[in-house]
């Protein structure tokens, strides 16, 4: 319990700083590809139990769209986008110019296109916020091959609920929103560094590496 | 996620979004008392930390729930067991996170509902997909919810 309560002010700080400048990156690439302008808001920063991981994302019970990708070596941490359908669909449409009709079904032949699409759209978001990170570190980080999930967001994400209960140790994640005005598109990115991962960009950030 | 609920007859009992967690529902057919666990790890045994949360854990949450059920009146000879979750959803290269967390699960709870000697009578466990248990009270039946799937009445 101890790692996350000692973080002052500072480190918090830092860590958002980090997180807008990733999620800027991200943004700046997503609007080159959906060709609109992208809004992203400041950054949020919380810490909690594990159990309370799908609560603070919406709630257990959505459904949800989920690209996930993490980093191992010296900084592991998880990358986590979060579509609802509704989202999914319009951010399909702006990029296949094709809708997809009734619901999503990735095990559906018809929709393979869309899946590849927002994978791709997850991939190209999560490599541009981790290339960003990594420029502040001075290092090049590789993020694991991305993988889709369309699911009860509890089920996708009780694993890494799991990783942190292990240990009894708590979940710090930095929560940040994409906004597209015109198509009214907004979902988030979620950046989950874990407590090894957090000292090291500290460290590395304040020179001490 | 890492609690559990106990009911009687005039109740629905639901936990949603079973991924490698594991759902454990015990009923007292005669009494219709029931239970349902909604357990994250294998065993107690193994965590470390001040503030260990019994019903987290296989182990412990199975044997909280029992004693519970007892004090509400249930017989653990009537006992029935059902077990419903421990997907793998997603793989990772390295296999370090968990290292098959939903199987191990699994496993740790068909050994304590052995050890209880309370029998499984039903079970969807397994694969990669998530679901959502609401288990009633009045006739013991769970209904398990899964996206883009036939709703499954065990």
């Amino acid at each position: 319990m101890g790692f996350y309560q000692n973080l002052d002010q500072y480190a918090k700080d830092l860590l958002k700083e980090l997180c807008t400048i990733g999620t800027g990156n991200a943004a700046t690439s997503l609007s080159a590809i959906l060709k609109e302008p992208i809004n992203i808001e400041v950054p949020a920063l919380k810490i909690i139990t594990p159990e309370k991981l799908p609560e603070s994302l919406g709630g257990a019970e959505l459904s949800r769209i989920v690209v996930f990708s993490y980093l191992s070596g010296q900084y592991p941490s998880k990358f986590l986008i979060i579509f609802s359908e509704n989202e999914a669909k319009k951010i399909v449409n702006l990029l296949l110019h094709k809708d997809i009709t009734g619901n999503i079904n990735f095990n559906e032949e018809t929709q393979l296109m869309p899946k590849s699409a927002l994978l791709e759209i997850g991939n190209i978001i999560i490599s541009a916020y981790v290339s960003a990170v990594g420029t502040i570190l001075r290092t090049i980080l590789i993020q694991s091959p991305p993988q889709i999930k369309f699911d009860i967001l509890g089920s996708i994400i009780d694993e890494f609920c799991i990783e942190s209960a292990e240990t009894n140790s708590e979940i710090l994640l930095l929560k940040n929103k994409f906004i597209e005005e015109k198509k009214e598109i907004l979902f988030d990115i979620i950046f989950i560094p874990n407590e090894n991962s957090i000292t090291s960009i500290l460290n590395t950030i304040k020179g001490k590496s | 996620m890492g609690e559990y609920q106990v009911g009687n007859e005039h109740d629905l009992l639901v936990t949603y979004g079973l991924g490698s967690c594991v759902g454990i529902t015990i009923f007292d057919p005669l009494k219709k008392i029931g239970g349902l666990a909604h357990v994250m790890l294998p065993s107690a045994k193994i965590s470390t930390g001040p503030n260990i949360k019994s019903g987290k854990y296989a182990d412990t949450a199975i044997r909280e729930l029992i004693s519970k059920l007892i004090a509400l009146g249930g017989d653990i000879i009537n006992f029935e067991a059902k077990i419903f979750g421990g997907a793998k959803m997603f793989s990772f290269q390295n296999e370090r996170s968990g290292m098959d967390i939903g199987n191990r699960n699994i496993t740790a709870v068909k050994e304590e509902l052995k050890k209880q000697r309370i029998p499984i009578i039903g079970k969807i466990i397994g694969e990669d997909y998530g679901r959502t248990i609401e288990f009633e009270l009045n006739s013991g039946k769970v209904k398990v919810i899964s996206i883009n799937k036939p709703i499954i009445i065990v």
